[in-house]
């Protein structure tokens, strides 16, 4: 088609300053168009991940939690075998400490007294409810029973040996002693 | 006074064209500035909130997580539980030798041990009868144990020789039946062949601690809560020693 040569306008031409500020206008209307398209798509970038997979993922932990739970529960009996286990086995502790053979004493004490003074008769012998052993003994010296209690205290199955008490009988001329005697390390051996 | 009233005038006439201008300005930008309106809107209501959420998401994630993970450590030591299941039942069973839950028969008791004295020729001279101890409990500070242990104690005294005497102390001590010998005096009397035992012998049971309970526990809580340990608890091992030295025989390594 041919290019009409009769064009013409009559609306005055636009000033130069009106032709800045329209495109001015113009753009920032694009710079607010695209933040406003960057923050959507920020927006709905978000909110994608959040459900699609951060959500997505509470759930699925949430569910092997909740199977998990169920599978300890499978386990309550063993647990309850268990606890049953620990609070009598705690509750008999001390107990235990106390059931000891008394024949591992009197053979200790014997052997001992045998090996180092053999004049010492023992005349009895005794436990405290503190779970101490002692015995009484019968010697015509008093250097038995110094000697006695340094070899008892040089003994690593005692823990302490003492001299309880000390007499002399007049009518026998004979000194009658008792030792008390912690056995711990021996009874625990 | 004439030429005041003109220059108020004149400059009321600024201040409005001012105005003017503004609001031409607003209606020329109103397109930027409802765009901006938007993006503000979507970012304080629909950004931040979404953030928010995803923070909130993660941290809840991270602590499920976490929980998981022990749970699986809760399920490794379970399944081990599971496996020593068999071993436990014995142990439990000879705990049930040492200290039953049950009331003690405290003449069979006595009747036990004066048949023992006298198959290692030792006569009985006297037995007694003492009230019950119940212990402290064996609960861990803090904890309501629901399990008491009592103490059944009986006085003996025996009279018999020195060697008769020794062989039945022995014999109390390798017996299934768990006593201890709580107190003892072993002496030759003056004038006397034979010597004499005054003992203090122990038996032990387990009862449930009805002073725990109370109101509506009573009804609720009829047996020990085994539950309240937790899995990782582990027994006394001296208590274990000792259960697989007198009663399970196993050799200590």
């Amino acid at each position: 088609m041919a290019k009409s040569n009769f064009s013409f306008n009559l609306l005055p031409p636009k000033s130069k300053e009106v032709i800045a500020r329209e495109e001015n206008r113009s753009n920032s209307l694009l710079y607010a168009a695209f933040l406003l398209f960057g923050i959507t798509l920020i927006w709905l970038s978000v909110r994608l991940i959040d459900s699609a997979f951060l959500k997505r993922s509470l759930d699925i932990w949430n569910e092997t939690r909740q199977q998990k739970e169920i599978e300890i529960d499978s386990y309550n009996t063993y647990k309850s075998a268990n606890g049953e286990l620990v609070m009598k086995t705690r509750s008999l502790a001390p107990v235990v400490e106390k059931h000891t053979d008394p024949d591992l004493v009197f053979d200790f004490i014997d052997s001992l007294i045998k090996q180092t003074t053999p004049n010492v008769d023992i005349v009895s012998y005794g436990r405290t409810s503190e779970g101490t052993f002692q015995f009484e003994g019968l010697t015509s010296s008093t250097e038995d029973v110094a000697s006695l209690i340094l070899e008892f205290n040089q003994q690593d199955q005692v823990e302490d040996a003492r001299l309880n008490r000390i007499r002399e009988d007049s009518d026998t001329n004979k000194y009658s002693f008792i030792i008390d005697l912690d056995l711990t390390n021996l009874l625990t051996q | 006074m004439t030429g005041e009233i003109s220059a108020t005038t004149k400059k009321k006439t600024t201040s409005e064209r001012g105005v003017d201008e503004y609001l031409r300005l607003l209606k020329f930008y109103y397109l930027p500035i409802f765009v901006l309106v938007i993006f503000f809107v979507i970012m304080i209501f629909g950004l931040i909130p979404s953030l928010n959420s995803i923070y909130n998401n993660y941290s809840q994630r991270n602590t499920v997580k976490k929980a998981v993970e022990r749970q699986e450590v809760t399920i490794a030591n379970l399944v081990q539980l599971k496996n020593d299941s068999n071993e436990i039942n014995q142990y439990l069973e000879s705990i049930n030798t040492i200290a039953p839950v049950q009331v003690t028969n405290v003449t069979e008791f006595q009747e036990s041990i004066k048949t023992l004295a006298t198959t290692n020729g030792i006569a009985t001279k006297q037995a007694n009868t003492r009230e019950l101890i119940y212990s402290e409990d064996g609960s861990q500070s803090g904890q309501v144990s629901y399990l008491q242990l009592v103490e059944v104690p009986s006085d003996f005294v025996f009279a018999g020789s020195f060697e008769d005497i020794r062989t039945f102390l022995g014999a109390l001590y390798e017996q299934d039946e768990f006593i201890v010998i709580e107190e003892m005096s072993f002496a030759k009397p003056v004038n006397s062949s034979d010597w004499e035992l005054s003992i203090t012998l122990n038996k032990y049971q387990f009862q449930i601690n009805e002073t725990v309970l109370t109101g509506s526990d009573q009804t609720a809580q009829t047996a020990p809560n085994y539950l309240a340990e937790p899995e990782s608890a582990k027994p006394d091992q001296n208590v274990i020693d000792f259960i697989d030295k007198k009663y399970l025989n196993k050799n200590e390594p």
